[in-house]
């Protein structure tokens, strides 16, 4: 194992770090949440213009042929910019149909999704059974009958992946949101992002990959929710210990009482963590080693230390950390929203007590 | 380690009082509580039924609501307990506020856009008002006609208030105000607001400041609401520019505000930390009963969580019924609001992150639209437990930092020494700031 990026990976991140960087300051960020949508249309074509929207597909389907590694890095940069883009669902849903999709399949959808003009997302989670590799909604003679909530970017996809539970267990299928029998609620999750209840009665579904094709895609989510926190998570960090160096109280930047420059250090330590069993859980994803523990491991630590350095990131500021006119609060939302992606870190502590001693 | 022995004897002294307090069962005690309670079942809903909720300030309606509370409440002579009739108090004593407080408990009040005015400034008027100022502004405050905020924060002085710039320059027989204050608490919705100012930037830092009582709608003055993480609009930035005070408006002295900024963050501590509103109310009967909804009440993990809660809140309703008692024996609260406050921070991150543990992917929702169907109660939830997730790291901050209540018990209550500061003595006007 070797987590030093490659020279590929390095221009990659590079790349996606000055597009994003360039194009997201404040003015924008207020711009995009005042339209509502919580998408940055121009900034994904930009993404998609530099080759950056099919990294880990296939190049005979368009893509650039790296790994989910590679993937993991680009969702950091996203997590460090907050960027409200819909990078997570559809790359994890590309990845799956890539890898377990029909050649024909992939060869029909792969290309619009590297080259942005095709989004795709995932409809995995539910209500009122948190065991998201059994799921409730059902698929039976190409029909689909249940309801999936918190569906991210419904209004901009051209076709969700669903977990379903077919005649022969557990199943992933491909719908299209404008089939006939879907009724949407739309929320709103924490970072005020739109997000929707999804019911589906006698919907028309296309079946994609087999028994292990939902497993792979909640390890693949699991990884990207991670990556994305690293981001989030660093990024908090290096912003609060700028703040706290030049933020004075008692004639001293506030940094220099121990109380927050060890709670701080602490913090240090929680995301060098959330580096390393993420990197760890995307190398062994990539290299076809079995990643379940791993990817509960990063998951649970991502959950609960982002939290921490949510929280410690938060509170150093000050009243700074509780006003939406100072940015740190967007970090502070996308974590909470993370953390509770596929259940809070309870579930997966459960999840992982059920692997380990089974 | 040395306890300051002021603080042991105060831990005692304040254990009897509260031994007294809840052995004293008298008749009349009795009729007072069921006045309380025949109130609060007429014009309130009660804390464990699911129907009921506490507006925030942010409503209008939530004003509007907590201002009819109030005025039925003086009404019924269940208003400003403690304080003498000629200031529209109901002239009973503190004995009667803490059985009011106690009883009060089981029931939503719709007052939380009352709470500064009521738990800071109404105290502060009332032991440091002149007759004169007690006569005009005490009967509109306890009826909630006239709103009161607490401004004293400013955007270099947070955690250091002590090294506040607005200045107040005596001008004949008015003040004449200049500076800005920051996150302050319900400007945009009230009426007065209790303003620490500098009155002599050649005094160390502590020595030359001044309280007023400011009318917000005075000219000069530009209140500008301020949206906080949770989506509320809960606090403000205020700008003060050639603000004329009356002098009469000084509450103490001259150059005495630092004690009564002392008094006042103390009756805030106590108010956060200990006090009978929606901020104390405890929250793992509620979360129990959340569990049971979801069904989640049988997981292990879940279920040593809500105990852990069980366990902190039991402890901070003792700490909190111990200084209450002692108020009720006419004490004025030391630094054991510090301990109040801190520990209602603690356990408040603690409801946080069990109540996120239970609602788990419904913790992800804010909002929904759209109604009717069995996913509702979930979707509810994790919208209510949401707002209350992101809401819960500003009791970390506001009244004083956790630090800065630590900082407080370590010097104060322990004897620790203080921590060394290179400007101690220095006047205000040459201590470097950015
Ligand atoms: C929801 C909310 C409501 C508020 N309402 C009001 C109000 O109504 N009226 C009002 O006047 N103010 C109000 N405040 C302001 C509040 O009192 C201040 O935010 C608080 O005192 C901290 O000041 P600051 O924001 O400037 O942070 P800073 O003082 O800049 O602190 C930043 C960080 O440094 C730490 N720090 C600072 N000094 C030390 C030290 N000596 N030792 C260790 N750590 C230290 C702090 O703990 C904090 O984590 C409110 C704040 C909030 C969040």
């Amino acid at each position: 194992m070797d987590f030093t990026p490659s020279d590929a990976q390095q221009a990659m991140v590079g790349l996606a770090d000055r597009i994003m960087g360039d194009h997201l300051d404040m003015g924008r960020h207020l711009a995009v949440e005042t339209a509502g949508g919580w998408f940055d249309r121009d900034l994904w074509e930009d993404l998609a213009s530099a080759g950056l929207l099919g990294i880990a597909l296939g190049t005979d389907v368009g893509g650039s042929g790296l790994d989910v590694v590679a993937l993991a890095l680009l969702l950091g940069v996203q997590g460090s910019h907050v960027a409200p883009l819909p990078l997570l669902p559809s790359s994890v849903a590309a990845v799956i149909v890539d890898q377990h999709g029909s050649d024909e399949q992939r060869h029909r959808l792969l290309p619009d999704v590297a080259a942005g003009g095709c989004i795709l997302t995932v409809a995995v989670q539910e209500f009122l059974d948190d065991r998201l590799s059994q799921p409730s909604v059902t698929f039976k003679d190409g029909l689909l009958h249940g309801t999936k909530v918190v569906v991210e970017h419904l209004d901009a996809a051209s076709l969700i992946l669903v977990t379903v539970r077919g005649p022969d267990g557990p199943r992933c299928v491909l719908v299209d949101p404008m089939a006939a029998g879907i009724t949407r609620v739309e929320g709103t999750s924490t970072r005020r992002q739109p997000v929707w209840e999804v019911t589906f009665e006698a919907t028309p579904a296309e079946p994609v990959g087999d028994d292990t094709t939902v497993g792979d895609l909640l390890d693949h989510l699991r990884l990207g929710i991670s990556a994305t926190q690293l981001g989030v998570t660093e990024r908090a960090l290096s912003m609060t210990a700028e703040y706290t160096s030049t933020r004075e109280q008692f004639g001293r930047p506030i940094a220099t009482f121990q109380a927050v420059g060890q709670r701080l250090a602490d913090q240090f330590v929680n995301v060098g963590g959330i580096r390393l069993v993420t990197l760890s859980a995307a190398w062994r994803l990539a290299n076809g080693a079995d990643a379940t523990e791993d990817l509960l491991v990063s998951k649970w630590w991502a959950s609960e230390r982002a939290t921490d350095v949510a929280n410690a990131t938060q509170h150093c500021h000050g009243g700074m950390g509780v006003a939406v006119d100072y940015p740190l609060h967007r970090y502070t939302l996308w974590n909470k929203h993370l953390t509770a992606s596929l259940g809070a870190g309870t579930q997966s502590l459960r999840a992982l007590g059920d692997h380990l001693a089974r | 380690m040395p306890i300051a022995s002021g603080a042991t004897g105060t831990v005692t002294a304040m254990s009897n009082t509260h031994r007294q307090a809840s052995d004293d069962t008298s008749a009349d005690d009795a009729a007072f509580v069921a006045r309380v309670e025949a109130f609060h079942a007429e014009h309130c809903v009660r804390i464990d039924d699911p129907a009921g909720s506490d507006a925030g300030s942010d409503d209008p309606d939530g004003l509007t609501a907590a201002r009819s509370y109030q005025g039925a409440l003086t009404d019924a002579g269940l208003a400003g307990l403690d304080l003498p009739n000629e200031y529209g108090g109901a002239g009973l004593t503190a004995h009667h506020q803490e059985l009011f407080t106690r009883a009060a408990a089981a029931w939503h009040r719709p007052d939380s856009p009352l709470s500064i005015s009521h738990g800071m400034c109404l105290p502060m008027l009332a032991q440091f008002g002149t007759h004169e100022q007690k006569s005009t502004h005490l009967p509109g405050v306890i009826r909630g006609t006239s709103i009161w905020c607490q401004m004293f924060s400013e955007p270099g002085a947070g955690s250091d208030v002590a090294g506040l710039s607005t200045r107040a320059v005596l001008d004949g027989d008015e003040w004449i105000l200049d500076g800005q204050k920051v996150w302050t608490s319900g400007a945009h919705y009230c009426d007065h607001g209790l303003v620490v100012a500098r009155t002599d930037p050649t005094l160390p830092k502590h020595q030359g400041l001044s309280m007023f009582i400011v009318d917000l709608r005075s000219s000069g003055v530009e209140i500008r609401p301020l949206v906080q993480i949770s989506g509320a609009k809960g606090f403000n930035e205020v700008f003060f520019s050639d603000v004329r005070v009356p002098a009469a408006n000084i509450l103490g002295d001259v150059n005495q505000g630092w004690n009564l900024a002392v008094s006042m963050l103390m009756f805030e501590r106590v108010s956060i930390g200990a006090g009978g509103g929606a901020l104390n109310a405890k929250r793992h009967p509620e979360l129990i009963q959340l569990a049971r909804d979801l069904g989640r009440s049988n997981e292990p993990v879940i279920r040593q969580a809500l105990a852990a809660l069980h366990i902190s809140e039991e402890i901070k309703g003792y700490i909190g019924q111990r200084i209450r008692s002692a108020v009720a024996a006419g004490r004025v609260p030391g630094p054991e609001g510090s301990i109040a406050k801190l520990t209602g921070a603690l356990v408040a991150r603690q409801a946080r992150d069990t109540a996120m543990a239970i609602v788990g992917t419904a913790g992800q929702a804010f909002g929904r639209r759209g109604d009717g169907n069995e996913l509702d109660q979930r979707a509810t939830a994790g919208r209510k437990w949401s707002g209350f997730c992101v809401s819960a790291a500003g009791i970390s901050l506001a009244g004083g930092t956790d630090e800065v209540q630590r900082n407080i018990i370590g010097e104060r209550v322990l004897g620790l020494p203080r921590e060394p500061d290179p400007f101690k003595g220095a006047p205000w006007q040459d201590i470097p700031r950015n």
